[in-house]
């Protein structure tokens, strides 16, 4: 049986899409079946990021509402044949599908796949509700701002109230600000939310460039927000993979006459 | 040179450890439900108490819900001057 895990935040913006897809193609790449299921009704965007849009036939409503098989919907990727996309609807809205149709499709898709991931749409209403019904865990993305990691600790609480565990992957940290004490760090907000970090990752601007490519970070051996993107994935699998510093290797005249 | 200069001088609080301190703040007191005027209601009364035993001046009393280590903890501070006997 596989495991589902959404991947949600509250606050939109902050990397929920870009890491449902970086995941999905690196769990895909280290040889698990993957479905990757746009949750956000209304206003998809996971087809764009992993460049399938071109492809899309059925989505997710016309899977629950009948009007398809699911296999008809899934569309798989032609570099990576494990990685398989449900993408989302465009015209209908968050109120097409129930909690209980989500958690009922999962279990499906569970039965035949290694991993279902579930990018959630931002908010914490029917879009969220729809999303984390059928989870087995959840993936909370949060920058490193003031209004990100509210919603990221509002998120969590619901996300407890519904008895699926949180892990926290912090995103577009920046450590030079850091360093000049302009940003919060890793234990800044780990003492505030409290729960479990899966990984963290710095601001890159691959992540830009991949969008616009339509091909994942992940698949970029210079992207260093990619190469996070991969330890997660290990860390998703159970490996224990220690979280780097990203210090930055200053040279020695910059040490003697303060920061570049 | 200058810069290392500048930055002995510099006061020690940070963008980030204000942005800290206001979230504590903001999400415990939001986690623990407390209600949108309770905190102010308490003050005044907190002040009243207060105010038998010590001269204080309620614009200086600060009562809030903090969270550390996922523990919460009701705080109150103030600056006492002399008693009120």
């Amino acid at each position: 049986m596989g495991e589902s895990i959404v991947v949600t935040s509250g606050k939109g913006g902050v990397g929920k899409t870009t890491s449902t897809a970086n995941l999905s193609t690196a769990l895909a790449n280290m040889g698990k079946t993957v479905v990757a299921i746009d949750a956000d009704i209304g206003l998809r965007n996971l087809d764009l990021i992993l460049g399938l849009e071109n492809r899309i036939v059925y989505n997710l409503v016309d899977v629950i509402r009948g009007r398809c098989r699911p296999k008809q919907a899934l569309i798989r990727d032609k570099k990576n044949k494990n990685l398989y996309l449900l993408p989302s609807s465009q015209v209908e809205d968050k109120t097409a599908v129930s909690p209980d149709e989500m958690k009922k499709l999962c279990e499906e898709f569970k039965s035949e796949f290694d991993f279902v991931i579930i990018d959630c749409p931002a908010g914490i209403e029917q879009g969220f509700k729809n999303a984390i019904a059928g989870a087995d865990r959840a993936i909370v993305v949060t920058t490193p701002d003031v209004s990100a990691v509210r919603d990221a600790d509002r998120v969590i609480g619901l996300l407890q109230h519904n008895d699926i565990p949180p892990g926290l992957v912090l995103n577009r940290l920046s450590i030079k600000m850091v360093e000049a004490g302009e940003m919060m760090s890793r234990d800044d907000i780990l003492e505030i939310l409290a729960i479990d970090l899966l990984g963290i990752v710095p601001e890159d601007s691959e992540i830009v460039i991949s969008g616009n490519q339509g091909s994942p970070a992940v698949l970029k051996a210079e992207s260093q927000a990619g190469q996070a993107y991969k330890r997660i994935a290990r860390r998703i699998l159970g490996e224990y993979v220690e979280i780097p510093t990203f210090e930055q290797k200053r040279g020695l005249l910059s040490k003697i006459f303060g920061r570049t | 040179m200058l810069s290392t200069i500048f930055r002995a001088i510099r006061p020690k609080t940070t963008s980030a450890s204000t942005a800290k301190s206001r979230l504590q703040i903001v999400v415990t007191r939001e986690r623990t439900g407390v209600a949108e005027g309770a905190i102010q209601e308490m003050k005044k009364e907190l002040h009243a108490v207060i105010a038998k035993y010590f001269v204080v001046d309620i614009e200086q009393l600060e009562v809030d819900i903090i969270r550390k280590n996922g523990k919460s903890a009701l705080t109150l501070q103030t600056p006492v001057q002399k008693s009120s006997s």
